[in-house]
Order: structure tokens, then sequence, then C-alpha cells
């Protein structure tokens, strides 16, 4: 079996780590890496858009990256218990015409034994900025 | 009277279990199902922070403030919340409410995650709600009791 340790039950510790994981695999806006830390037959909404399987994953992240350009991000761990974690974060980016955005999200993980991520359930919500705002960089 | 209406019970504080985590999701839900933005408020700390979409909004006073505009504007509003994690003196939730906008008649699904911190006393320092609207019919809302959507 596949495992992407750390694995539930999730500690503080653990918790954190795979956060941190996340948000690394996520900054190198390479889809092929970052959808090798779910499942298969992973299952995801995004905002209001339903992702299913590892496929569709790459798929998404593909378009995402293609218009979110120069894209940073920060996740932070909220709470956790036994296989699920939750985590705030925000990111920034700009679209082909300049414009700098802020997105503020929440996120809901659910993981199998394996420590891969079964479930991600992720609201976000976009806020224009000037240049001279970002935080991250 | 509203004193009545706070939330911070002795059994309903951090550090939470499943059980009273479950339990403080459901006095939540009832506080917000009261459309009433006066007792809504009393699950706030006077001091807290809402972060709702990206938008802070700073302490007791301003919340309510906003509460009582979203709630002039959002009509029949009911949500169900559901628990995801919790620890310590942290919980997760997913939710869904539906409403209806009070200028247009147009019924709408919000669908989002809101992550609460809560103090000593149970209260709530920090609510952070990301979210999104959806257009429905008046009959394609799933959202509460029956009755509660008897409204057409």
């Amino acid at each position: 079996m596949q495992t992407k340790p750390p694995v539930p039950p999730f500690t503080s510790e653990t918790a954190r780590k795979k956060v941190q994981a996340a948000e690394d695999a996520w900054n190198t806006r390479d889809p092929i890496k970052v959808s090798l830390a779910y499942t298969e037959d992973t299952s995801w909404r995004n905002r209001a858009e339903f992702i299913n399987g590892r496929e569709e994953v790459q798929q998404f992240l593909v378009k995402k990256w293609s218009r979110e350009l120069d894209y940073k991000l920060k996740k932070e761990l909220w709470a956790y218990t036994e296989n699920r974690i939750a985590v705030t974060f925000r990111y920034e980016w700009h679209d082909d015409s300049g414009q700098w955005y802020r997105s503020y999200g929440n996120e809901l993980w659910e993981f199998t034994e394996s420590g891969l991520m079964q479930r991600r359930i992720a609201s976000i919500n976009d806020l224009p900025i000037k240049e001279s705002e970002r935080e991250l960089k | 009277m509203l004193d009545q209406l706070k939330t911070n019970q002795p059994n309903l504080k951090p550090r939470f279990t499943e059980e009273t985590a479950v339990a403080k999701i459901q006095v939540i839900q009832d506080l917000w199902n009261s459309r009433d933005a006066r007792r809504i408020v009393t699950m706030f700390d006077g001091g807290a922070k809402l972060f709702n979409r990206g938008n802070l909004i700073e302490d007791c006073a301003a919340i309510q403030s906003f509460l009582e505009l979203r709630l002039s504007r959002q009509l029949h509003c009911t949500m169900t919340m559901n628990l995801w994690s919790f620890s310590g003196s942290r919980i997760s939730a997913s939710f869904v409410s539906e409403w209806q906008d009070g200028l247009r008649g147009q019924w709408y699904r919000t669908e989002g995650n809101m992550q609460m911190c809560f103090g000593e006393e149970g209260l709530i320092e920090k609510l952070s709600v990301s979210a999104f609207d959806t257009q429905i019919q008046a009959d394609q809302r799933s959202v509460g009791a029956p009755k509660d959507r008897e409204i057409g």
C-alpha cells in the first residue's frame, strides 16, 4: 500500500507537519507532484467545483496555475481530530492583466490510514490588492 | 434575559470533547437560526474578530451591525452546520445556509467552512468564514425542517 507519512491519528506535531508539507508542495506549482498526496479516488469540492480522482486534480491544478501567476501560498493548521485536519490559508497571485489578488480560504481534509488525502473541501474568497500590498513573496 | 442566551455554559467551554464540540455547534446553529442579531452576538467575546470572506470585522458592536445588515438583506435564513474537527479551544465546521434576497426575491444557497477559536469562557474570539453562493429555486431548498421551507 502506498503510504504518505505522517499517518492518522494525527497529533499536534504530525498535523503541523502535514500542513507544512502541503504548503511546500503547492508552492512548487507542480500538478503531478501535488496530486501524489491524494488518493487515486480522491474527492474534492473546491469552491463550487467538484473534482474526482487524481487525474482531474492534475487537470484542475494545470488550469489553476495557468491563470494564477506567481502564486505564493501560506497555510495554517486550525484543528485536527483523528484522520481529519482543518486549515486556513491565503495565497497571492496575479492574472495576465497584472491585477494582483489575495485569496483567503478554509479547507477541511480527511485522510485514509495510508496518510493520503481522500477528501478535500475548500471554500475560498478572492480580494483584489495592489502589488504594493503583497505580503507573500 | 440575554444572559440566558449566552453560550458560556460550564460544559461548553474548551477543551472540547466530541460531545461538547457537537453540542457547541448545535448552540451556534440555533442562535444563528433565531435570525436575531442581538442573540447571535452573545456568542462572541467583546473583542472578537470575524473574518468573513476575506474581510475583517472587529469587536462585538461592529459584528452586531454586520449581522443586522446581513439579516435585513438575507430573509428566512436557515443554516445547518456540521462538525469537522476540534482540538483544544478550536472547532472547524462546514455549513450550508439558504436565504432569500429581500430586494429581488431570489433564493440562494450558501456553502462554506467556518473555523472558530474560543476563549476560556466558551465565547468566540475568532471566527473565519469562507463561502460561495449559488442561486436556487424556492422548491430546491433542502436546509432545515420542512416548516422552515414553507415560505414560497
